[in-house]
């Protein structure tokens, strides 16, 4: 693995985030959603259900050799293009990541800073987003455009996986077998959250998605420091990753896309 | 092989424990699956159930996996003396966004590495050696319940029929390290 020396972004825990960077990554957001152009929330959020359906889950072609994992790359992918176009207003902020299997989480739930509703008077962009996905209309059947906010129905918090599951995981050595634990893990999360996060339709449209699935990417990037990359089929490196123009190999060292995690992180600016 | 984790087998869910607003959706049973190759001097240190080809097209639910438990419900308590082996989850698509066709999967050959539609069933498994060395204490057949959870408010939260699974698979495995000393 390469070194962090040159990473530019480093996403955080959200539940450290100090009130004046929660604040600018709310004000990024809300530039951010405000965007109904391509380079838009809704347009690429919209990559990952409705209406491009470009996600990807669970291995694929299971009668041939390939059984292709993409679900962690292809991820990865749409988080670090996402990220982009959120610095595009702000190069300070980048995307938190939420674990929901913390002390923290086992007692609130889902991260106050996305469900307090509104922020002095003001709509709280972590909370929900408005769902736009047009469809031309044809007679006789029926009209399926998406025009809707996104909404979450949390189970009780004592049912998020403990810790243990997480520690779990990254005794795996295999890579195929971490990633289907890591995505059942994974599974687990939109079942509990409820609401749009439920349905693959419309879960890359709510805020918490994105926090929840830099977890998930945070839990593979700590996996691959233990692990390296060497039991990931050679077979499925040069895959692409539609929409975005990497291939697996492209995706596999965050240092690469020019990010990395921490707990907790602060810079000040000297000259 | 892929193995989901069989640590949600803590949980200590109660009799009664409430599902949380969570509905319920009609419960799968599949065939006895016969374990007729089990010898007594047979020895085994993992077992393995293996679901291939689960439907996703649906709701996004968890499924609560009985052994040998045909009156398993959403109710009975997850724990060994109940059969209860674990549970997987499943992140549902909610239904059909498309027009008519869109969610038509075309078969493939078999050594097409292309890749598939995205809602080629999903293949799931559980490490299962505790409830299945119990029972084959009493019996070399095993009958498979899934109790199908809904999360609360998605798209298709009250549908019925929920688990649609093409095949189950039941695999021992001996102790590598214990034969090669």
């Amino acid at each position: 693995m390469s070194s962090n020396n040159s990473v530019a972004i480093i996403r955080k825990n959200i539940s450290n985030y100090l009130p004046n960077e929660l604040l600018d990554f709310r004000n990024a957001m809300e530039k951010f959603m405000a965007i109904r152009d391509n380079r838009g929330y809704n347009h690429i959020a919209g990559f990952h259900g409705a209406p491009d359906f470009y996600c990807w889950h669970h291995q694929r072609n299971d009668r041939t050799v390939l059984r292709a994992r993409l679900f962690l790359p292809w991820h990865r992918a749409y988080l670090k293009y996402l990220e982009d176009h959120l610095r595009d207003s702000n190069t300070q902020v980048s995307q938190p990541w939420w674990d929901p299997s913390s002390p923290l989480s086992h007692s609130e739930g889902i991260p106050k800073s996305y469900t307090t509703r509104t922020i002095s008077g003001r709509k709280n962009p972590l909370f929900n987003f408005r769902i736009f996905v047009p469809r031309s209309s044809v007679e006789g059947l029926p009209n399926i455009t998406l025009d809707e906010d996104t909404f979450r129905d949390p189970s009780p918090s004592s049912e998020l996986p403990e810790p243990e599951l997480v520690d779990s995981l990254y005794e795996e050595e295999d890579f195929g077998i971490f990633s289907d634990k890591l995505e059942d893990y994974h599974d687990r999360i939109h079942v509990w959250c409820g609401g749009s996060m439920a349905d693959v339709i419309t879960a890359g449209f709510d805020p918490i998605f994105h926090a929840h699935h830099c977890n998930i990417d945070r839990i593979w990037w700590i996996w691959q420091l233990r692990h390296g990359n060497s039991t990931m089929p050679n077979n499925i490196l040069d895959l692409p990753l539609p929409p975005f123009n990497y291939t697996v190999k492209d995706v596999l060292n965050i240092y690469d896309l020019g990010y990395d995690y921490a707990t907790a992180s602060a810079e000040v600016i000297t000259g | 092989m892929n193995k989901m984790s069989n640590s949600n087998r803590k949980k200590t869910n109660k009799k009664g424990d409430s599902l949380s607003g969570r509905k319920v959706g009609n419960i799968f049973s599949s065939p006895p699956i016969k374990l007729n190759w089990i010898k007594e001097e047979t020895e085994f240190y993992r077992a393995d159930i293996e679901f291939f080809g689960i439907d996703i097209s649906g709701p996004s639910y968890e499924g609560r996996v009985f052994l040998n438990n045909p009156k398993a419900d959403e109710n009975t308590g997850l724990n060994l003396e109940n059969g209860y082996a674990g549970s997987y989850y499943i992140f549902g698509h909610g239904g059909c966004y498309g027009d008519v066709g869109h969610r038509d999967i075309k078969p493939r050959r078999t050594f097409d590495s292309r890749t598939e539609h995205d809602l080629t069933p999903a293949y799931k498994s559980m490490i299962a050696t505790e409830p299945i060395k119990k029972i084959l204490k009493t019996t070399k057949e095993i009958v498979i319940s899934i109790i199908p959870i809904t999360a609360r408010s998605a798209r298709m939260s009250n549908a019925k029929d929920i688990v649609y699974i093409d095949k189950i698979r039941i695999s021992c495995y001996e102790n590598y390290s214990k034969l090669n000393k």
